[in-house]
């Protein structure tokens, strides 16, 4: 960090160069900057918007506690948010009983209706509450794969779980996903 | 797999990408206080430390001028029961040499009577003898003179009171009686209180707390002086 990363544009440096002074002034700044972007990240990985506001804090005190090791490589931003997934990851691998797969969604709702039709009717935050509503395993191996793109193998190490586990996983959450699109398109018909 | 899975994938990957929401308002107070938090707990922490290590330290050293001192007083000890006494720092044995003997004697020892010191009484008897330039630093007689304890607190106060003779020979007589020809120092704690030539008066001095010093020459103060630049012996 001491010399000048020629990716990061000049007030950004000014601003991280602050920040591993631990001056909260420049502290204040990356915040601003960044957390509006983050909490949107946050509440994909969390059951709640308060959940995910500890989400997003517990993440910036990880940005500012292990800035030192950011060695410039790639995007900053790109960084910070792997730091704010690691902080949800590690929320549950805290609360292991959240591990748990919970299937009593019936998964065998399938019409063949065209969903992609009325999928796009929906807007981001009611898809973004859906994928809230699944449960803790499913919606995080769901984002790691779909949102970061972690391979089974990745979301194995990252969660402490077996790949198959986390394919099975993954499955769940998508049909849990479709059932209650499914269902919830029949109640807007009706 | 199903067709419509990897829409749902795909429409929610976008509606993942699109998604804004603010962080809330005070979310910056709240992290704020946290890392103040952080922070204090840090110094805290780091408080803890230093105190630890000077704890550490202030033990070891006191343990170690303990011990030096309870080395310094076994030394004490062995002195005095076995009389072996280093009077002087350093001891010239060289023909140029002016010093020509140290002599300390305990009552097991006691010399018979010579012409300059008739009798004395008490427990020591220091005889420094010295041909005419002889330089014996006083401080450091009375020095070693009170490691030897026959005599309280006998102290560099004196020795100014010597520095001034010229072409002194000195002797330290515990309680002794002195001749008439020679000049008498009675030392009390502390202090040289008179200084007397011919010695009129005191037959004997023989207070258990008392020194005489007795002189018969003089010394220049500048050759004291030089004496204790080399020797070294200030204490």
């Amino acid at each position: 960090m001491e010399q000048t990363n020629p990716i990061l544009p000049d007030n950004l440096q000014l601003i991280l160069k602050g920040c591993l002074a631990n001056e909260r002034s420049s502290q204040a700044k990356l915040h601003h900057l960044y957390a509006d972007k983050m909490m949107s990240v946050c509440m994909w990985y969390s059951r709640s918007r308060e959940e995910a506001e500890e989400v997003l804090q517990d993440g910036f005190i990880r940005v500012f506690t292990y800035l030192h090791k950011f060695k410039g490589e790639g995007s900053f931003e790109g960084w910070v948010r792997k730091i704010m997934v690691n902080a949800a990851l590690s929320r549950y691998r805290n609360k292991s009983s959240n591990m748990y797969v919970v299937t009593e969604y019936n998964t065998n709702i399938h019409d063949g209706a065209d969903e992609a039709g009325f999928i796009s009717n929906y807007d981001e935050r009611e898809l973004m509450k859906l994928v809230q509503q699944l449960p803790p395993a499913c919606r995080l191996v769901f984002n790691l794969h779909v949102f970061e793109g972690y391979s089974h193998r990745e979301i194995a190490e990252a969660l402490g779980i077996s790949k198959g586990t986390s394919k099975s996983n993954l499955s769940d959450a998508r049909k849990i996903l479709q059932a209650s699109l499914t269902s919830k398109n029949k109640a807007a018909a009706l | 797999m199903d067709k419509n899975l990897h829409n749902i994938d795909d429409i929610l990957s976008k509606a993942h990408k699109q998604f804004v929401e603010q962080a809330p308002d005070n979310a910056w107070e709240r992290l704020q206080a946290s890392l103040d938090k952080q922070d204090a707990d840090k110094y805290k922490r780091r408080f803890i430390d230093w105190k630890r290590t000077a704890i550490f330290l202030f033990l070891l050293l006191s343990s170690s001028i303990i011990y030096e001192i309870g080395i310094l007083n076994i030394q004490n000890r062995t002195n005095k029961n076995t009389g072996n006494i280093k009077f002087l720092s350093k001891k010239n044995n060289s023909p140029d040499s002016n010093i020509e003997s140290h002599t300390i004697y305990k009552n097991a020892d006691k010399p018979a009577k010579t012409s300059n010191s008739r009798s004395y009484d008490t427990e020591t008897r220091v005889d420094l003898d010295t041909q005419k330039k002889t330089f014996f630093s006083p401080y450091t007689i009375f020095t070693d003179f009170n490691s030897i304890k026959t005599s309280n607190n006998l102290i560099p106060t004196a020795k100014n009171e010597i520095y001034d003779k010229r072409e002194t020979k000195i002797s330290i007589k515990s309680g002794v009686s002195v001749s008439d020809d020679e000049t008498v120092s009675v030392i009390y704690d502390k202090s040289v209180i008179k200084i007397k030539k011919g010695n009129p008066t005191p037959k004997k001095v023989d207070k258990k707390d008392e020194t005489t010093i007795v002189a018969t020459q003089f010394l220049k103060s500048y050759e004291i002086n030089t004496f204790l630049k080399q020797n070294g012996k200030l204490i």
